[in-house]
């Protein structure tokens, strides 16, 4: 498999676990107004949460570190743009820079606030970013110099320059 | 085995004017329309699909077969003998007799059905009802044959099986046929009731618990004109249940109403007086609950008690009780009638419901008081928690075990013989003269063996509300798991 298939499936594999942190929120959503289980479970847990991941001073973290990352985002990607570059991982950054602002929205909004799976939307926002930027760093190494490189780093057990 | 030579003439049993008369019922009015299509065939199924007669030779065959069999199950059972109402007091109370009640279980409770004159069971009988038999159950054979050894209903023992209609009897009788019973009776409890000196008792409360056609009774006479609520009671602000179909007039009751995260506990007093009024409930209110799953109809009808509704019913058996009946459903939904206010000081009865203090106090008082678990026997030691929002496992210090909840209940889901729960609860020392106080883990199992028990008579009876979730969420109170030392 070439190094750049092979990228391409991981890209895959991470956005797959994206859509599965933040769809799993969705589901426990949905499944809140059908199951008293489900809601007595969220409500729980939100209780538990709330003096240790969801204090309101570890919110305060989480929406600086957001904060932070779409600025930076955003500041990569006027350099870029500025300076004509319009290769990958432009659209990494961009993605990056989506992911945060969607992530800060929703932990910070009123509205999702209230909701019954709130303390489940925070993690999966929080790791729908952080795969991104996984995903950033993945598309971040060239192609050209990436059947060395990737040999270096993802180990593909082939002898380089074939 | 007795004969009985002089065995009174049941003017139903017996005879080609029993079976004839027996066509009218229904199920075998289906069994008919199977063995005549599959004579004829359909020339015309489901959509797309066109069913073909069988050839000649192979419908005649089946049909032959179809007849012998449900005239063979009609003969046997109607060759059963009956007993006179002399010879059934001559045996009552025999090791090697047991009477058995076939009516419904609201009968047995003590309701006057099917126009027996005295409400109640035959004193000493048992009961196993016909409807049990029609219960879709996947364990249905197990729980059957669990309840016949439970109740000392064995094959070498002679059988008397009574009803009012002559139908349960011989149903009963039909099935334990089929399981090697032998020696059986069959017996008119009218006969046994015209008689005031034959003993029959009843629950003292039976009433808080009542059949469908009481129901029915209460919505066509509109209770006379004195105000009345019915209300189909499940958790959630909508329910599929009610939506697919409920009584006439009921009312969707979301217990989340009721109740109040996160111990789960029942309301503040005063906003248990708001939510009466919101759902159109006074003190006077005649107040039906229902559910298809009753529990939940058993939690809001305890803290109505508490409240001080002086007329709460539950419908026994549930939703299931009601079409089973065969009475109308609807579908269109019922909003709530909201009146000004509910009418009374909550709470008027204090100790129906209790909180921590009154907990610590019962099991503080060892000999006069019992707190009572009613969760399964691994929650009750401590192996699950059984919620995944509760976290800690154990049980108060000092509890006993009460049993599960599907131990107070038959197969259709309506209360079990009052004499087998006093009997299991014997075995762990809880008695009626002691106060006794039912929990479970948020008190809605706790709930519903709470109004059995009212409806036994027992006095000095309570819910411990807030269960095992409000007591494992303090530190300092104790705790022990494990299986407790018998005594």
């Amino acid at each position: 498999m070439t190094f750049h298939r092979r990228r391409s499936v991981a890209s895959f594999l991470l956005l797959t676990c994206q859509v599965a942190a933040l769809g799993l929120a969705v589901v426990l959503q949905y499944l809140s107004s059908r199951r008293m289980g489900v809601m007595r479970d969220l409500v729980f847990r939100r209780q538990v949460l709330e003096k240790t991941l969801l204090a309101p001073q570890i919110m305060t973290v989480y929406q600086f570190g957001l904060l932070l990352g779409a600025v930076v985002c955003l500041a990569l990607l006027v350099r870029r743009a500025g300076a004509g570059q319009r290769e990958a991982p432009a659209s990494g950054l961009l993605g990056a820079l989506v992911a945060n602002l969607v992530a800060l929205g929703l932990i910070s909004l009123p509205a999702v606030e209230r909701l019954l799976a709130y303390p489940v939307f925070v993690p999966a926002a929080l790791i729908a970013v952080v795969l991104q930027y996984v995903k950033l760093l993945l598309w971040s190494v060239p192609v050209r110099q990436g059947r060395r490189g990737a040999a270096a780093a993802f180990g593909s057990g082939r002898p380089s320059g074939d | 085995m007795v004969t009985p030579r002089k065995a009174a003439k049941r003017p139903e049993s017996g005879g080609i004017p029993h079976l004839i008369k027996r066509l009218r019922h229904c199920e075998h009015m289906i069994i008919i329309i199977v063995v005549i299509n599959t004579c004829y065939g359909w020339e015309r199924g489901l959509v797309g699909v066109q069913f073909k007669p069988a050839p000649r030779g192979v419908r005649a065959l089946i049909s032959a077969c179809l007849l012998v069999l449900w005239l063979s199950s009609l003969v046997a059972a109607a060759g059963i003998p009956a007993i006179s109402t002399q010879q059934l007091r001559d045996q009552l109370g025999k090791a090697n007799w047991v009477v058995v009640d076939t009516r419904l279980n609201d009968a047995f409770n003590g309701w006057k059905l099917e126009g027996v004159s005295r409400g109640g069971h035959i004193k000493g009988a048992v009961d196993f009802s016909a409807r049990w038999l029609k219960v879709a159950d996947k364990d249905k054979e197990a729980k059957l044959e669990r309840a016949l050894k439970v109740k000392g209903i064995t094959p070498e023992k002679n059988v008397v099986l009574y009803d009012a209609n002559g139908k349960d009897a011989l149903e009963v009788a039909a099935y334990l046929q089929k399981n090697g019973f032998k020696n059986l009776y069959t017996y008119d409890v009218k006969e046994w009731a015209k008689d005031s000196r034959l003993p029959m008792e009843s629950y003292p409360n039976y009433h808080l618990v009542v059949p469908a056609a009481w129901v029915k009774e209460l919505i066509d006479s509109r209770n006379n004109g004195k105000p009345y609520r019915v209300f189909e009671v499940s958790w959630g602000k909508t329910s599929k249940e009610y939506d697919k179909g409920h009584i006439p007039g009921a009312v969707h009751l979301n217990t989340d109403d009721v109740e109040e995260a996160p111990v789960w506990n029942r309301l503040s007093d005063p906003r248990l007086e708001k939510f009466a009024a919101d759902y159109g409930i006074t003190a006077d209110t005649t107040v039906v609950l229902y559910g298809g799953d009753p529990v939940a109809a058993y939690r809001v009808a305890a803290i109505l008690k508490y409240m001080g509704v002086k007329d709460v019913r539950v419908l026994n058996g549930g939703y299931a009780a009601w079409t089973t009946a065969g009475y109308e459903q609807e579908t269109k939904a019922n909003e709530k009638a909201p009146v000004a206010s509910f009418g009374a000081k909550v709470p008027v009865n204090r100790g129906y419901i209790v909180d921590p203090p009154e907990a610590k106090a019962i099991l503080a008082d060892k000999k006069g008081s019992k707190l009572v678990d009613i969760r399964s026997w691994d929650e009750f030691t401590g192996k699950i928690s059984g919620y995944s929002y509760i976290t800690a496992k154990g049980r108060p210090a000092g509890s006993v075990w009460g049993h599960d909840l599907a131990d107070f209940r038959n197969i259709d889901l309506t209360m079990r013989n009052g004499a087998e729960i006093a009997a299991m609860w014997k075995e762990w020392g809880i008695t009626p003269e002691q106060r006794v106080a039912f929990y479970c883990g948020t008190g809605w199992r706790a709930a519903e063996v709470l109004i059995y028990a009212d409806v036994m008579g027992w006095k000095k009876i309570a819910l411990y509300d807030g269960g095992w979730n409000e007591w494992s969420m303090s530190a300092g109170n104790p705790v022990e798991t494990g299986e407790p030392k018998r005594k």
